[in-house]
């Protein structure tokens, strides 16, 4: 009997032993996996899913600025912003098609005295992308006789993609000032108080893109002319500002096709350097002051067109950052003496660095030069040759709760000059709150010293919804 | 007066018990199965290392993650992102593509192996409407504000440290080795030491303690929860502590799957771009 029960309590032992050594797969699972579907279980099961085809977002934000000198009683002293925009994606299953649009309310009042204001609700973009996975297949056959041919149309077999609508499509590497960036107008109404992507306002355009293994290439055409928002009378920033007002003709291109604007670009990285060369043939989206009437009369506006030729690059050298932009203008439009616009050819090149350390400082410093070929003497707040150095400084503090950044303009060859100091709050999820200053000096005759009594504080809370 | 009563048929059966016994003994240490992985084979730092690198994650894989920021104050912030990784043996390109906050809803970051040590990455911010081409080797800066650098979140090259094999520990019922990696001066790394708690045969590592240029601790890596999905076994909680700030970082993977054959277009900068 005693042997018996040694012998069972042996087994159990085995037993026992068996079932509970440390194998990995009896420790390690602590829960039961989280997906259970096979991997094309779990594509369908998201495709059929209707809230993943549509997403909403947009934000709305409030600006609230005051002019730190009051210096006439013509002169604006305080400014309200207020900007929502609402946005939708609707995602076509089983593709990366979709359609996007957005619709933008937009307040802008300039106060108290003589107060103007304006108010639009407009679509702000809206557009069909469409692209192809598959690759397009060269139009020769792949035969042991025409490889070589096939080597050479290669690079027709790469995805197409095709964006149809009112959209903002930005060409060139630079920031702020972006000489090759020319394909949408930009709201001027307060200078360049706002960064360049939010002054730039959507257009109707077609882009279409080839991407290949050679390089890539992207086609535009822009039906019909937009011309930048700015005012001529009225305000601080109006080009004419506080001058008693008069009326104003502006002539735009007719809606025809041969009007059209027209742009190819093509990219190829080589050896970790971005490159891009573009050409656009498109109408300046600045106006061209015919003529300024002494005695009655309107201001006769029309708009011209120029041939534009770029370059840029972008790369990383070591920890640096580099990049830049040039494009040669064959006309742009300059303000002379006698109110009246010349064209002139010019070439506008920018060169910058920028570079981030790990704890938090961000430094951007780039080059411009801006040389205007046959020069006149009576053209306005430009030189012949205009060197300027602008950039960006910034800290994160707080895990980036909080943001101190200094955007700069300093004309080396005027001494003008424009900062744009800001501090950044983002403790509350999806709420900033930014308190800066628009800070303008040098002389009254250059482009950002004429603005040298419109300095102002501001408030701006933006919701991102 | 016991041993005496013991005839020839109950040392037999004696015998067969102690036999079993020895069987049990044995069946506790010894690979009964190859999935199984209770082997003390010796290893060595390197060998280990290589192992790490190597191990099985799948050809590419989809992974929808929770990252939730924590400070001293116990304050959460919480971002959303989806994370598509395909392996291209023996390179890897990776996109996060950030679904929420509002604020940041949008942001992507590629990241393209080159070779071995070499990496291109981009950034695309929404309110830019641009790619740009980031900085690689910077990696010591944070990603987003988190307690993972880009040095963190990069595959460390074998090669690139000195591995030594520090002996063995156990979490929880876990069997690990422990690794020591001490990168060596031209990887420019931020750390002078790693030391790793690695499970042994699934090859992750479940601990992990890094030391500063001047040999202070300052971060730590725990892996929470571990899971195995599609057969492959998958950190789908880990957290990052900064010792020194008293910052935690969870990521959490609310949803892997693996091996949908990901097209390659989408570790383009035209998908980058294409938000």
């Amino acid at each position: 009997m005693r042997a018996f029960f040694i012998t069972i309590l042996s087994f159990c032992i085995i037993l026992f032993s068996a079932s509970t050594a440390p194998c990995v797969d009896d420790i390690i699972v602590i829960t039961e996996p989280t997906i259970k579907e096979t991997p094309q279980e779990f594509k369908q099961k998201k495709l059929k899913s209707l809230k993943d085809n549509l997403s909403i977002r947009g934000f709305i934000q409030a600006k609230w600025a005051t002019d730190t000198h009051n210096n006439s009683r013509n002169e604006h002293d305080y400014t309200f912003y207020n900007n929502a925009r609402l946005e939708g994606k609707w995602t076509f299953e089983g593709s990366r098609n979709y359609i996007f649009a957005s619709i933008d309310s937009e307040y802008l009042w300039f106060g108290p005295h003589n107060d103007e204001d304006d108010y639009d609700l407009d679509l702000f973009e809206g557009y069909f992308y469409w692209s192809n996975k598959k690759r397009v297949r060269p139009r020769f056959r792949t035969t042991p006789i025409r490889y070589g041919i096939k080597r050479y149309f290669s690079w027709l077999r790469g995805p197409v993609d095709i964006r149809v609508g009112r959209q903002i499509v930005r060409w060139g590497k630079t920031d702020q000032i972006s000489p090759v960036d020319n394909l949408n107008p930009q709201d001027l109404r307060e200078f360049i108080t706002h960064d360049l992507e939010d002054r730039k306002i959507p257009n109707w355009m077609v882009r279409a893109r080839l991407f290949s293994d050679f390089f890539t290439v992207e086609g535009i055409y822009l039906p019909f002319f937009e011309s930048s928002r700015i005012d001529y009378f009225g305000t601080d920033w109006a080009i004419f500002r506080h001058m008693n007002r008069i009326g104003v003709h502006e002539e735009e291109p007719d809606l025809k096709f041969k009007n059209g604007e027209g742009g190819v670009r093509m990219t190829k990285t080589i050896s970790g350097w971005d490159l891009g060369f573009s050409y656009l043939y498109a109408w300046e989206n600045l106006p061209h002051f015919e003529s300024f009437p002494a005695d009655g009369g309107d201001v006769q506006i029309t708009y011209k067109r120029s041939n534009i030729l770029g370059f840029e690059f972008e790369t990383t050298v070591g920890e640096i950052g580099l990049r830049g932009e040039a494009a040669y203008f064959d006309q742009q439009s300059f303000l002379t003496e006698n109110l009246t616009s010349v064209s002139k050819p010019v070439f506008h090149s920018v060169i910058g660095v920028d570079y981030s350390s790990a704890n938090g400082w961000y430094v951007n410093v780039q080059f411009s030069e801006k040389i205007i070929r046959d020069y006149q003497r009576d053209i306005l707040y430009v030189r012949k040759s205009n060197t300027a150095i602008n950039g960006e400084v910034s800290k994160e503090f707080w895990r980036g709760h909080f943001k101190a950044l200094l955007r700069y303009n300093y004309g080396l060859s005027d001494k003008s000059y424009y900062l744009n100091p800001k501090i950044i709050y983002t403790y509350f999820t999806d709420l900033d709150i930014i308190l800066g200053a628009n800070i303008f000096g040098g002389d009254s005759d250059t482009l950002l010293g004429q603005h040298d009594k419109d300095d102002q504080v501001f408030l701006i809370l933006k919701y991102h919804i | 007066m016991i041993i005496n009563n013991f005839n020839s048929k109950n040392k037999f059966i004696i015998l067969i018990s102690l036999i079993g016994i020895c069987i049990s003994s044995m069946a506790f240490s010894a690979d009964t199965d190859t999935d199984s992985k209770c082997s003390n084979i010796p290893i060595s730092g390197k060998e280990l290392a290589q192992k790490v690198y190597d191990r099985e994650n799948g050809d590419d894989s989809t992974a929808h993650t929770i990252m939730k920021l924590i400070n001293k104050r116990g304050h959460e912030r919480i971002r959303n992102f989806t994370f598509y990784s395909k392996d291209y043996r023996p390179l890897i390109k990776q996109l996060i593509r950030f679904t929420s906050p509002a604020d940041i809803e949008g942001t992507g970051f590629l990241s393209i192996e080159k070779s071995e040590g070499e990496t291109d990455q981009f950034l695309y911010l929404p309110a830019l409407r641009r790619t740009r081409r980031i900085v690689s080797s910077q990696k010591s800066n944070r990603f987003v504000n988190s307690d993972f650098t880009y040095e963190d979140m990069e595959r460390r090259p074998v090669e690139d440290s000195e591995h030594k094999m520090a002996g063995e520990d156990k979490i929880g019922n876990i069997d690990c080795f422990v690794l020591e990696s001490r990168p060596k001066e031209e990887s420019d790394s931020q750390y002078s030491l790693l030391k790793s708690i690695i499970a042994k045969n699934i090859y992750i590592a479940l601990s992990v303690e890094y030391y500063n240029k001047k040999g202070k601790l300052i971060k730590k890596y725990r892996t929470i929860k571990l899971e195995k999905i599609q057969n492959i076994w998958t950190e789908t909680e880990v957290i990052m502590e900064d010792l020194k700030k008293k910052h935690k970082t969870i990521l959490k993977i609310n949803n892997i799957v693996y091996n949908t054959n990901l097209d390659d277009n989408i570790f383009s900068r035209q998908n980058l771009g294409n938000w």
